[in-house]
């Protein structure tokens, strides 16, 4: 189940998501398909990967309102799909925790958003790991 | 710290390779490796000890006032297969 390779994304067999919000500590999650047992990934402040091998199954993002909708570009990123899914499950974003789950075609904008995040996601993760194979090069050389 | 309703809601719906590992999660609380500083909430720490397959169990707890006490609250908890350079540690457990 541990990655050895960057992340990638079956759109081919992406069929179902799942989003929950857990208004109590402010947390999205969104798996594709189904929540299944994964791994976790940080890759950067709030953004979380679930991965099994080197496949992105969902992900998690901490702090949905606090940061994420209080941030112009990604509220009006997310606003679309939140609406989408206030009018799919008939309950209001902001009472209370949502949870909606069906096949992507009923929920386009979701579906949209979550493809959005996770090209991000991978963007970041890049950088990241880039970053420390940089890092890693210039101790070996101070060391040599 | 975390009622069954809530643990059932959080973890087996959304981290299921932690379900029915409540005593794994607790112990990395009780006796953490290493405990990180949450890089957005001031209040959050992740209590991290490593598992039976090497592993790294996370358990994020926020520290909130509950009738006059602070208490740790259980925000979530996953499985991380490795630590970043810029991760917050606060604590490690030297004697390990």
């Amino acid at each position: 189940m541990r990655p050895t390779r960057a992340p990638t994304i079956n759109l081919e067999g992406f069929e179902r998501l799942v989003f929950v919000y857990d208004d109590e500590d402010d947390i999205a999650y969104i798996h594709i398909d189904e929540a299944r047992p994964a791994l976790t990934e940080r890759v950067d402040d709030g953004w979380y990967l679930r991965l099994v091998d080197d496949a992105i199954v969902g992900m998690e993002l901490h702090g949905l309102k606090r940061i994420f909708l209080s941030t112009p570009f990604y509220s009006s990123v997310f606003q679309p799909a939140i609406r989408e899914l206030e009018e799919y499950t008939g309950r209001s974003f902001d009472e209370g925790g949502l949870s909606a789950e069906g096949p992507i075609n009923r929920v386009p904008r979701t579906t949209h958003l979550l493809i959005f995040m996770i090209g991000q996601a991978i963007v970041k993760y890049e950088a990241v790991r880039r970053s420390e194979f940089e890092d890693a090069g210039r101790e070996l050389l101070t060391a040599s | 710290m975390c009622e069954p309703h809530r643990w059932a809601q959080k973890i087996d719906a959304n981290h299921p390779e932690l379900s029915g590992k409540q005593a794994e999660v607790a112990e990395a609380i009780a006796n953490p490796e290493i405990v990180l500083q949450d890089r957005d909430y001031p209040d959050r720490r992740h209590f991290i000890r490593r598992n039976a397959d090497a592993l790294y169990t996370v358990a994020v707890i926020e520290y909130r006032y509950s009738r006059g006490l602070l208490m740790g609250h259980l925000v979530t908890a996953f499985v991380r297969y490795r630590l970043r350079s810029d991760d917050h540690v606060l604590y490690v457990n030297a004697r390990r």
